[in-house]
């Protein structure tokens, strides 16, 4: 580190050589690393071999982009799923066994199924380092402090964002076994450079602090950072963390944990992250027929390769996150890696239709910011009356906001302005909707599973 | 993985160490690729490293106990995380590059059928 930040060629990216690499030398790398990856998971996974021999694949096969687009199969949940449901070992597309495991995680279960996961040493010193690339470029430093806002549990989210702050060189302060107001006491008191934890949650501290007569402005943090949400990507939300916190620096990173922190904010915002291109591949496809998304714009299902487990392989993995990426982005900050302005618009399989036009929640989530007496919290329900999907849009009225009526007119009427179609509203009252220290559960979708979109493909 | 599993290599006979490997880029364990495009300052970077790493091993064959054995095995992976910034493809994780295959019987492109040479 030393040699690095004595040479000022270094300063502004966390690897340069890679970051700011042409687009045609990175897919090239990529390429390599794919075949290799490919060759590796059938050589020691179990249910790759099997997928890919179903599909009449060899890792031989699969030499050009288009051999990867076209002949290699998608993987997917329920392949892992099943796969950990039949094996003595209770993993799913396991390449390497206990005795290179470190440590064993599990997914948040938001799709219903815990999905297991090992990771070796190597591969939690690797997840750490895609927190680095980030926090590097929003100024974040050796020796600065880093205040984590959670209990550590099984979710990897939480643990790879300590790994990261270890890379990077940051001091630790643990806020785990605390409460809400004891932490904001903690961080009047250690003055860390960087807080971390949910977008709802380092809202939620602001409410505490404002609600026990102290200022957190004066703790001098310079850097928010998270991710789990759509939060840190909205930018009403950003101002106001911004304005609560006194904060310099707003950084939202995200992931799936299959694959860990793979999108990152650079130090110029452009209302999303960018894919660290050095961990994994990221390209999107139609979610019906899986076909690259080739053109400008357009919105697909996220698939991802991660060159960072390696334990349980994850190629070509759909993750069911529409995306838009921008592959050469342009917007100043000197990364070429791929850009996700909006990073994640919605779920696949959580899509929803409302009078022939696609509603994304991500969509919603931002115009519910935009109406002046209204908090962030807020829920969005999906149903399916008469085979019409619907969607009701509950949210929070600010404290000592009393005509919940008329707020509710406002914000259907700015839905429906800006969306071109009208949504259920319903206000409730300051305090009323469940705070949440991790990832905070906001959409309910009660339609039947037959009556959502039919995007994750079964394999027979 | 060429056998390498934590914590259960470390030598008890205190003879010499192990000869030297080949020069850089004559030893299949130190790479075969063709480079990572990243220009010639990072390949030469990308060579230094992938000499450490040989180093490393040799003095990791040699480990007088499973404390050092250890530390060197851990001194591995953060050297690891160097070669993946520099474009490293021919090995995803540490112990790839030790011993083990350049190419598995799977991943040969002869075994493909109408690939040409």
């Amino acid at each position: 580190m030393a040699g690095a930040l004595a040479n000022a060629v270094d300063q502004r990216f966390w690897n340069r050589a890679t970051q700011t690499a042409d687009r045609e030398r990175l897919d090239a790398l990529h390429l390599a690393r794919i075949r290799h990856l490919v060759g590796w998971a059938y050589d020691h996974s179990p249910l790759h071999r099997r997928i890919y021999d179903a599909a009449g694949v060899k890792p031989a096969d699969i030499r050009t982009w288009d051999d990867y687009h076209h002949r290699l199969p998608f993987t997917d949940k329920p392949d892992y799923v099943r796969d950990q449901e039949s094996s003595e070992s209770g993993f799913g597309g396991l390449a390497l066994g206990p005795e290179h495991w470190q440590q064993y995680f599990h997914t948040t279960g938001t799709t219903g199924r815990f999905l297991h996961e090992a990771f070796s040493q190597f591969e939690m010193h690797k997840a750490g380092t895609q927190l680095c690339y980030g926090l590097w470029s929003q100024g974040a430093r050796p020796r600065d402090s880093i205040y984590f806002c959670f209990d550590f549990g099984m979710w990897v989210g939480l643990w790879t964002y300590y790994w990261g702050a270890r890379n990077l060189g940051l001091t630790i302060v643990s806020g785990g076994g605390s409460t809400g107001e004891q932490r904001v006491r903690h961080i009047l008191e250690r003055r860390p450079a960087i807080v971390c934890g949910t977008p709802t949650y380092l809202l939620h501290l602001a409410e505490i602090a404002e609600r026990e007569g102290l200022d957190l402005r004066r703790a001098g943090v310079r850097i928010l950072a998270g991710g789990g949400e759509a939060g840190l990507s909205v930018p009403r939300i950003r101002a106001r963390l911004t304005e609560a916190w006194g904060a310099e620096r707003i950084h939202d990173a995200y992931g799936i944990g299959e694959a860990l922190f793979i999108g990152q904010s650079c130090d110029v915002w452009a209302g999303g992250v960018h894919a660290i291109e050095d961990v994994c591949h990221s390209y999107s496809v139609d979610p019906a027929s899986g076909e690259p998304v080739t053109e400008a714009g357009g919105v697909g299902e996220h698939v991802v390769t991660s060159y960072t487990h390696l334990v349980q392989p994850f190629i070509k993995y759909r993750t069911h996150d529409l995306v838009r990426i921008d592959d050469r982005p342009d917007h100043g900050c000197g990364w070429t890696w791929k850009h996700f302005p909006g990073v994640v618009l919605g779920r696949s399989d959580f899509m929803v239709t409302i009078r022939g036009v696609n509603v994304y929640p991500t969509a919603v989530e931002n115009l519910i910011s935009e109406v002046p007496g209204l908090t962030h919290h807020y829920e969005l329900h999906l149903s399916r009356r008469d085979g019409m999907d619907r969607m009701l849009v509950r949210a929070e009225a600010a404290a000592g906001v009393g005509a919940l009526a008329d707020l509710a007119a406002r914000l259907s009427a700015h839905l429906r302005d800006n969306l071109g179609v009208r949504l259920e509203t319903e206000i409730v009252h300051a305090g009323t909707l469940p705070r949440y220290e991790l990832k905070t559960r906001r959409i309910f979708d009660a339609r039947e599973p037959g009556a959502r979109a039919a995007t994750t493909r079964e394999r027979r | 993985m060429a056998g390498v599993v934590q914590g259960t290599r470390t030598r008890t006979d205190l003879g010499p160490l192990p000869p030297p490997e080949p020069e850089l880029g004559t030893g299949p364990q130190l790479g075969t690729g063709a480079g990572s495009g990243l220009g010639a300052d990072v390949e030469r970077q990308r060579a230094r490293l992938l000499a450490v790493h040989a180093h490393l091993a040799r003095e990791r064959e040699a480990a007088l106990s499973p404390a050092i054995e250890r530390a060197l095995e851990t001194a591995q992976m953060y050297l690891f995380l160097a070669l993946g910034y520099v474009g490293h493809t021919d090995a995803l994780f540490p112990d790839e590059l030790q011993g083990a295959p350049t190419a598995s019987p799977s991943t040969d492109p002869t075994e493909a059928e109408g690939v040409e040479p």
